[in-house]
Parts: structure tokens; sequence; C-alpha cells
């Protein structure tokens, strides 16, 4: 049981560190590119990966692994801002409603109900469909369908917490209102959302991606790796390195967030008792006496 | 044997008033966000929707336009007014080609919900057997390559499958035409393209639904019983984590309902996903409004029929407003 | 009990799904075959799939491509107006009124013979449901005795056989537009093929016209596929599961010219891919700054690598062939020339005065917003321009619209890259005085000269071909020495056929796709 702990924590501090890495590379990518990410050079135009140009030209003559460096900041870092955006707003809500309850909670919690009763990206489009393309609106679009799931979460911990004695405690010492949430009601309810937050960043980032790709997300010639993707579509078959790397990007960074996501739920929220199950658990593959 | 468990009619029926009742503001609510939409972008919509079309923007132009339109109205008027029609059969005409936007989703609704339909089967078929033979296999190599597997389903983007897919299938493999038109064998891959990583991310939640259940004092007791393992899987554990299953199948719908658009492009699929991304260009409001209203309607109805299910299925959570995700 | 239930409930989503799978609609491809007679089948796909009433906008386009209609003249390789469903036209003294000798024996889709009656209906029928055709015939009366028709114009029209060459002009029989078929779907006309079945947005399904006064078409069934993605059309050309496809974008044509499985028809066109300059935008009233934007455009790269080849760098808003698109006489026209653009920009007092690494003068930055749309190439070309101003030093940025209306509506924008066809029907006059007129509406960039309106109002009642051609060249040399337009390229079009196909020829007038002779690969 602990070796499995163990396990677990290193498992978190290695993707921590990958992930922090990567958001690293966004922050020096544009330093790190070989080649300006925005020229176009036409004579270049659709050159397999060389010597200079790492990872091939794509229809412009621009370098491929260039744009994925510099674009690595856009789609990375909107991803996290959906994801920060929307854990902040649904919190504070979230919290604010299950901790005063009343006419508040009621309303705010019609208005999650309805937020919540729209699929996904149904009101993603819609939204970045009429605030029109940009990766503003597409941002603002994510963020506006996401935050309600985070509310209803903040809000149901905190009608737990509420009644814990450690509150009733605070109160009894007088402690102000203000002072009981920031301290005793938020850090409590924030831990099973930061996991959820952590789960979501991959889908985030295939969600920003899947609306670039539409064309409702950045534009050109902006290097992001969904409009890469839909940029090169047309070029598949004659320059595959076009569409390749980008995707590969998209998948490998979504990898990593999925996987990091994971170790952060395995390590905050342990409520898997796998470990309790392999004691007790039969061998299903005898049929008779179970071993216990 | 489980007659303590039968449904009890009454409470049922209150239940289900319960919940319509419910639902009702939530529709409300539904249905003035997206009309309210429109209002949303940064320019005036009868502008836009006149520049879309190509016709001069002159101010008496978007005046008559506005009038036509009842826009020039106080917009709770607007709203009651369009939302009459709405329910009444009236949605209105497409701005491109004056065609009705109702006859335009009799059309392709179906096709949405054929691929909807299958790629959820699918996902089902995938993701229930693997997911329980993962658990109860956890920790084999099985088990480990299975996850693997899914993880990196999970992770890909449904749009740059569908274009391998396309491209292998298609073309490479010479399996499956690019044409494929709108009948079964145009269905087999764009249902691949959503059904392989969304099957991804339920594998892994059906083997977390399995094992919670596994883990439970009443399957070790049950075996050391002499209950066949089999019979502790059927008839406890995956009735017992059914209600976890439906309700993935339930959000499952809801990412099938919107994520549809880039695979229906890619393969042309010419459901409710296609026809509202050149609507959402051209700035044909009446046709985003019918789609994310009718959407979110399906959505909201199936949520409901799974909140049923789930009260039949267990009848302690009627007390309880259902499902909470 | 439960599981049971979930099974029903699995089972019924199956037999939904399945019972759903009916076998789609309209017909696909060719033949299942007997042993004997295999109908000759012809998929055509194209991108854009629109209804075809001719008098409906630009729809006639779409009747004329497909075989389904005819007009009364066509247009020859060469942009001259020749015989067609009319044997020939007479002028009469006071240059008014047009006799037209039609041809005989010309039967309608439904057995009613084309006489001068019938042309008059349509004609009537036509100018009364479109503006642009109604001003651009200026028809004032027409009489019909036999096989004749006269057609007397408001005023006198010197190219009225040209806009009967417009696809508007397809000749159907009004008399059958009574309610009992759907023009849109279904136009009673004289071509070759009549429509079978028609899905808007998916298909049409034509059959053969026996009765066709040019002989029996070649097919015995033709489909007309709409496939409006056109990395799909690429892939199902490839597959092979159409016969010949139209709209394929540009960079397909390096997958298609090396395999011997197809073969490309490609001509030159009159389309003209073009830049408006904004000229109400401060920046853009300085005729230097403007010349140096026009040098800065490298239109034989974007011809030969962006278009793949389809692109002929052109000075004029003509094509070559044309008399008056001879780019010689053009001198005034800069040719591609960067470091000249730097100089010149120089020399008229633009410079990087506060080193934040763009131009300004007068203490404003250079910006310039640059848009344009998603038609084939335009972003591609643009991108390429944006970027090459920026390495002059101009903080040109860049944005794409799907509907460019909006922009240029607006007027915000500096330059707008666009796409026109500028001898739709081998004259001059429509283009020019549509673009460069003054208050004209694809005048988008604002431009008003006095010389060029007066010669414009010439050239709209000279009926001498050669002064008008004059007047043409004169029109353009006004506007493009002070380089108010700029003229990047002109267009290939292609189509790309399965090996063996004939009957098939790109032609630089972009209307003429299906004939009669159109014939799959044995």
């Amino acid at each position: 049981m602990t070796r499995n702990r163990r396990f677990g924590r290193v498992r978190l501090i290695l993707l921590l560190t990958l992930a922090a890495l990567l958001c690293l590379l966004c922050l020096i990518g544009p330093e790190l590119a070989p080649n300006d990410p925005y020229k176009v050079n036409l004579l270049q135009a659709k050159q397999p990966p060389s010597e200079k140009f790492p990872l091939g030209t794509d229809g412009f003559g621009r370098c491929v692994l260039s744009r994925i460096l510099v674009g690595a900041r856009t789609s990375v870092f909107s991803a996290l801002l959906v994801v920060g955006i929307t854990l902040t707003v649904g919190c504070v809500i979230g919290t604010l409603c299950g901790y005063f309850g009343g006419a508040v909670d009621t309303i705010f919690m019609r208005l999650v109900d309805i937020f919540l009763a729209f699929p996904g990206m149904v009101l993603a489009l819609a939204v970045a469909g009429m605030l029109g393309t940009g990766l503003g609106n597409a941002v603002i679009a994510l963020a506006a369908t996401g935050w309600p799931q985070y509310a209803r979460l903040a809000r149901s911990y905190v009608l737990t917490l509420r009644e814990e004695n450690f509150v009733y405690a605070a109160r009894l010492n007088g402690q102000s209102t203000w002072s009981i949430l920031l301290r005793h009601i938020l850090p409590n309810a924030l831990r099973p959302l930061i996991v959820t937050a952590s789960l979501s960043i991959g889908g985030t980032i295939l969600g920003l991606a899947g609306l670039s790709f539409l064309g409702l997300g950045a534009l050109p010639p902006a290097a992001e790796w969904g409009s890469m993707l839909s940029d090169g579509r047309g070029l598949m078959q004659q320059a595959p390195w076009i569409v390749l790397y980008p995707g590969l990007t998209i998948f490998l960074t979504v990898v990593l967030f999925n996987l990091l996501g994971d170790s952060v739920r395995d390590a905050l929220a342990p409520a898997d008792d796998t470990h309790l199950f392999r004691k007790v658990r039969p061998r299903f593959k005898k049929k008779g006496t179970p071993t216990l | 044997m489980e007659n303590s468990l039968r449904p009890d009619r009454g409470s049922l029926g209150r239940f289900v008033l319960r919940r319509l009742l419910l639902l009702i503001p939530v529709l409300f609510g539904v249905t003035f966000l997206t009309y309210g939409l429109m209002f949303l972008s940064p320019s005036d919509p009868v502008e836009m929707m006149l520049q879309a079309q190509g016709i001069p923007v002159t101010p008496e132009v978007a005046q008559a336009m506005r009038v036509k339109m009842g826009l020039d109205r106080p917009f709770l008027e607007q709203y009651f007014a369009w939302l009459w029609r709405f329910l009444s059969g009236d949605m209105g005409v497409s701005l491109i080609d004056g065609e009705p936007v109702r006859q335009m989703l009799m059309a392709a609704a179906p096709k949405t919900l054929l691929l909807t339909a299958t790629s959820l089967l699918v996902t089902v078929a995938l993701s229930l057997p693997l997911g329980i033979l993962t658990a109860v296999r956890q920790n084999r190599f099985s088990d480990y390559l299975i996850r693997f597997l899914s993880f990196l389903g999970n992770a890909m983007p449904c749009f740059l499958l569908s274009l391998l897919l396309l491209y292998l299938f298609a073309l490479r493999l010479n399996l499956l035409p690019v044409l494929a038109g709108g009948g079964a064998k145009g269905l087999i891959l764009p249902t691949l393209a959503l059904s392989l990583p969304m099957s991804g991310r339920y594998i892994r939640q059906v083997r977390a639904a399995v094992l919670e259940q596994l883990g439970q004092r009443y399957v070790s007791g049950a075996i050391s019983r002499g209950v066949r393992t089999r019979t502790v899987l059927f008839k406890s554990v995956l009735r017992n984590a059914m209600t976890t299953i439906l309700t993935l199948l339930a959000l499952s719908m809801g990412s099938l309902l919107g994520g549809t658009a880039a695979v229906e492009r890619i393969f042309s699929w010419r459901g409710m996903g296609y026809m509202v991304m050149d609507a959402i260009f051209m700035r044909d409001y009446p046709v985003i409004q019918a789609f994310v209203v009718w959407m979110t309607v399906l959505y909201v109805v199936i949520n409901l029929l799974t909140d049923l299910s789930y009260a039949i299925v267990d009848p302690r959570s009627r007390k309880g407003l259902g499902v909470q995700p | 009990m439960k599981k049971r239930l979930c099974l029903i409930l699995a089972a019924l989503m199956l037999l939904g799904a399945l019972s759903a799978c009916s076998p789609a609609a309209p017909s696909q491809t060719a033949s299942p075959g007997g042993a004997s007679k295999k109908p000759k089948s012809f998929v055509f796909g194209v991108y854009n799939f629109t209804k075809i009433d001719p008098s409906d906008n630009y729809n006639g386009w779409g009747t004329l491509r497909y075989g389904v209609g005819e007009t009364l003249f066509k247009l020859d390789d060469n942009l001259n107006v020749v015989p067609w469903l009319a044997l020939g036209a007479g002028l009469s003294e006071d240059r008014l009124t047009w006799t037209i000798t039609l041809r005989d024996g010309v039967l309608f889709h439904n057995g009613n013979a084309m006489d001068g009656a019938a042309v008059k209906a349509s004609l009537e029928r036509l100018v009364e449901r479109n503006e642009r055709a109604a001003s651009e015939l200026m028809i004032a009366s027409i009489t019909a005795e036999g096989n004749t028709v006269s057609i007397t114009t408001a005023q006198p029209n010197p190219t009225l056989p040209n806009a009967l060459c417009d696809p508007y002009a397809c000749i159907v029989d009004a008399s059958a537009d009574d309610g009992t078929v759907d023009f849109n779907l279904a136009p009673v006309c004289t071509g070759p093929y009549k429509v079978k079945s028609f899905t808007p947005e998916v298909e049409a399904v034509l059959e053969p016209f026996p009765d066709y006064w040019g002989g029996m078409p070649a097919l015995d069934e033709l489909v007309i596929k709409s496939i409006p993605d056109v990395d799909t059309l690429a892939l199902a050309m490839q597959n092979g599961e159409i016969d010949a496809a139209y709209g394929l974008s540009y960079d397909t044509l390096s997958l298609f010219s090396g395999d011997d499985r197809f073969s490309i028809t490609q001509a030159a066109t009159a389309r003209v891919y073009m830049l408006f300059f904004n000229l109400n935008r401060p920046f853009m009233q300085d005729p230097a700054f403007r010349r140096a934007l026009c040098m800065a455009v490298d239109k034989d790269s974007y011809g030969k690598i962006l278009l793949n080849g389809a692109g002929t760098p052109t000075k004029s808003a003509f094509p070559s062939s044309l008399s008056y698109g001879d780019d010689a006489l053009f001198e005034d026209v800069p040719d591609y020339d960067p470091e000249g653009a730097r100089a010149l920009l120089l020399e008229n007092g633009y410079r990087d005065t506060d080193g934040d690494g763009y131009l300004d003068k007068g203490g404003q930055k250079v910006t310039l917003r640059v848009v344009t749309y998603t038609r084939a190439g335009l972003p591609q070309s643009t991108q390429a321009l944006v970027s090459a101003l920026r390495d002059l030093g101009i903080d040109a940025a860049y944005q794409q619209y799907e509907s460019i209306s909006q922009a240029l509506q607006s007027g915000d924008y500096d330059l707008c890259a666009y796409s026109f066809v500028t001898a739709p029907t081998g004259d001059a006059y429509a283009f020019l005085s549509h673009t460069m007129g003054t208050g004209k509406g694809g005048n988008y960039g604002g431009y008003s000269n006095p010389q060029v309106d007066a010669l414009l109002n010439q050239l709209a009642t000279e009926f001498d071909v050669a002064k008008r051609a004059e007047y043409a060249v004169q029109i353009q040399k006004i506007a493009l020495a002070d380089s108010s337009y700029c003229f990047m390229f002109h267009l290939n079009m292609f189509m790309v056929m399965k090996k063996g196909v004939t009957g098939l020829k790109q032609s630089p007038v972009d209307y003429y796709q299906i004939t009669a002779e159109t014939s799959p690969a044995a």
C-alpha cells in the first residue's frame, strides 16, 4: 500500500515537472525557433524536413517547427486560461451559493442549470459564432460553457463543509464570514475542484484546437496548432508533415496533461480504494474456493 | 427476490412530475439565452445580416429590415413573439436562401441523430465489455494494454482521427468509398472517428465504476458464501454500477451532439453540424437559433430519460433531484 | 431485471439505427452490369452546386454548366460572340432594334417548339426577375414573328449580343412555369440533358433529351454531385468515385498532373485576382505609396508556386488574348521590384524615425489592414503579400472572411484582395463601369475620376469594336497610371477527369462544361 502511494507521489512530481517544462517551452518557444514562423518564402514551400527546416515547411515556405513552438504559447496558455477562468468563477459562485443559500443560491443555481442544459460544444460554437472569429472569442466561448460544472461541484462540497464542526467552532469564536470562507471553506472546496480542473486541461486543449480547426478560433497567420491542421489539410498528401507534426504535438500535449490530471486526482483524492481491494479481491481465475 | 425494490408507482409518478416542472424554467432560460445570443455580437445584428448577404447597408434598408423582423420592438416582446412562433412550428427562414428552417432541420436532424446513435452504440459496445474486463483483470497485462490504448484514444483530436481514417481507409486501403452517401457505408468512418476517442475515455470510467463496486464488502461476502463470480458480477456489481454508467451515457450524448461539426464536415455527412457551420459564418441567425434550441432540448430530454431510468434502477435516488454530474 | 432493461434499451437503439440505415435516396454511380448493355453514366463532382433557375441571380451558371440550358449566342475560345440557339442578328439603322433569327427545329424538354414567341416570353420573364439582366439588356420591347425575334432597346446597346451570352439568358419555356414544375429544380430548357431528380445541396440526376437539336446526347445518365469540401472532392477523384471534378484547389494540381490515370483540362480565363485600394484611408491617398505597394506584389511567384502554375501574371484587367488586355500597352504599371519599392517609400518620406521597426510618416505609423475572403488562392496570395509588406517595414495585418461584403461595406480596410470575372461576356464595359465608375456598386475603393466617367459613357454607346477596345485601354491607363488599382494575375480554371473522358473541355469562359458529347472513359 505504501509502495503504491510512493509511486503515485513520484509520478505526480515527474509529471508536474514535465508540465512545467512544457510551460517554460511555451514561454521561451519563440526564442528557440530556428526560423521566423511568419515569414513567407514561396520558393521553399512544401519542403520535407531538412537541416534548415527540421520539420519541413508549409505551403507558404514557413518553418513548421518554428510555428509549432510559437503556437505552443497560443494553444497551451489559452487552454490554461480557460481552465483558470472557469475554475475561479465557478468556485467563487458555487461557494457563495453553498454558504449563503437563499435567493442568491436559487438564482445562480437556476442559471447553472440553464447553462448545463446546453450540450458542450453547441453553446461554444454558437457563442464563438456570434462573437466572431478570433482566439479571444473562442476563449470566452469555452469559458462561458465551462464554469457551471465547477459551480455545481463547489456548491455541493461547501454545503457539506458548512455543517462541519470546525466551521461551527470558528463561527462561535466570532470569526467573520469572509475569514471563514477564505480560511476554512475555500481551501477544502478547492481540492476536488483542482482535480476536476487538471483533468479537463487536456479536453480544453482539444476543444480550442477543434474550434480553430473549424475556423472559429485563431485566425491565419496565427500559428495555432488546430488552425495549422486545418490549413495543411489540402496538402496532406503532398506534404504530410504539415498536418502530422502539429497533430502529433496536440496529441502528446493532451496525453501529458491527462496523465497529470490522473496523477493529481490520485494524489489529492484517493477515494479509489483499489489498494483495499487488492487485499480482499478474490481470485476470479480459479473456480471454487476463493482465497482471501 | 427483489420485491423490496419494486418501483412504487406513486412516488415514481411524483418524481416524473417534479422533474418535468423543473424543466420549464430551464427551457425558458435556454430559449431566452439562445435568442439573446444574437445581440451578443459587437455589431448590429441587422447590419451583419445584410452584409453577409451582400446587400448594401444604408440606414433606410437597415431600418426596413429591422421593422420587418420586428427587431425595433423591445427585447422581451421580440423574445416572446419569437418563442411563440417557434413553438407553433415556424422556425423562420434561412437568411441565405430563404428556405424554411424547419425543412432544413427535418432533413438534417435525422442524419445527426443517426450518427449520434450509432456512435453511442459503438462506444457502449466497446467501453462496457472492455471496461469490465480491465476491472476484473486488474493490473495484468491486458489491463495495462487496454488502458494504454484507451488513454491514447482519449487524447486524439477527433478531427485529426477523421482525416487519418479517411485517408487510410478510403484512399490507401480502398475499403470504403470517399463519397459514401447517407447510408450505412457512409456511417462507418464518422462513427469510428467519434466513438474511438469517446471509448478511450469511458473504458476508464467503466473500469473505475466497476472497481468501486468490486471493492465493496458485499462482493467478497457473496463470493465467500459461494456465489459464482459471474453471477456476482452481472447480478449485483453491474446493476449498481449501472447508475454511473447511465450518467456517462447521458454526458457523452452531450459531447456527441455538439462535437459532430468537424466530423460531419470532413466526411460530408449532411447533418446539423454541417448545416450550422455555414450558418455561423454567414450569420444566418434563424438557423443557428433553431440548431441550439433543438440540440439543447434533445440533450435535456435525454438527461430526463436517464434520470428516469436511474430512478427505476435505484429507487433511492427518487428523493433527490436526479443525477449530479 | 435492470440488466434486462438496459439490454432492451440497447436493442431498441440498434433497431432504430438499423432501420434508419435505409438505402440513401438518389442513385449513386453507374451500372450494375447486365452483360449486354451497360448504361453510360457520368458522375461530375462540383464544389458549388446551386439551384438552376437561370433567371435567379447567378444560378444560370449551373443551368449552362450542367448541360441543361442554352443561350441564344455563345462565346468561343477567343471570347467572340458566335451563334448557338440563334443563327444571327441584324441591327436596325437607328441602332435600337436587333432582329435575331432563330435556329430551326429546336425543341424544349417538354416537346414545345422554341420559336420567336417562346424566346420573347423567356426574355420577358428574365428581365422581370433579374435586375442585373434588365440593366444590361436594356430591353424596351420585344416582338416575335415565326422564327425571328426583334428586340428594341431603350437606348443604343452595343453589347446586347454579349449580354445574351450571359448564363441568365438561358432560353426557358416560360409557359411551363405555371406552378406544376419548380424551375429552381427542373427548368424547362433546350439543352442536351434534362432534370430527372434534383435534391438541393446534394445532387442532381439528369437524363438525356432525345430530341435535342444537336443530336442524341452521349450519356444515359448524368449525375452532378455536390461536394463543397475541396479536400473530399480531391479524394473522391483520386479514388475514382467520380468521373470529373470541378472546383479543386490549386494545391491538388500536383496530385493529378503526374498521374496517368487522370487528365487535366486547363484554360486561362478572364477571372482576375486584384487589389482594391481603399482610397478614403490616409496612406492610400498617396499615389507614390500605392505604387510602392504594387511593386511589392510578386505576381510571378504567387502564380507559379501558390497556384501551382495556374496563375498568369498580368498588368491589365483583361487576359492577353483580348486586344485591350495586352500588357505591353501598360508601361506605366511597375513590375515586381521590392528594392525599388523600398527606395520609393524612402524618397517619399516614409522612414522609421522612431526606431520601432516600422515605417512612419508625419508622426503616424504606417499600418495597413489587408482583407480578403476564402476563394481558392486568394488567402494564400494575400498572406504572402502581407509578409512582403511587413518586410518593407509596413505594419500590415491580415484578416480573412468567409464573406467579404462586411468589410467592404463598412470600409474598414486598406487593401482588399478580390476576384472578378472581368469579361464574363467577352466585353470590357460591364467590369470597367462596375468597378471604376464613380459611385458604382463594385467600386469598393471609392475611385472617382471624371475623365474615366466620360470615357465610360462613350464606351456605353460605341458600336465599333475597335473603338471600344481603344476606350477600354484608355480607361485602364488612366486608372493604373496612379496605381489606383492593382491587377495581380489571371486564373486558369481547370477540371480533372479520368483518362479517356471525352467531350469535356475547360473553356476560357468558365460556364461551358457538360456538352452533348461528354462521355466517360470507355
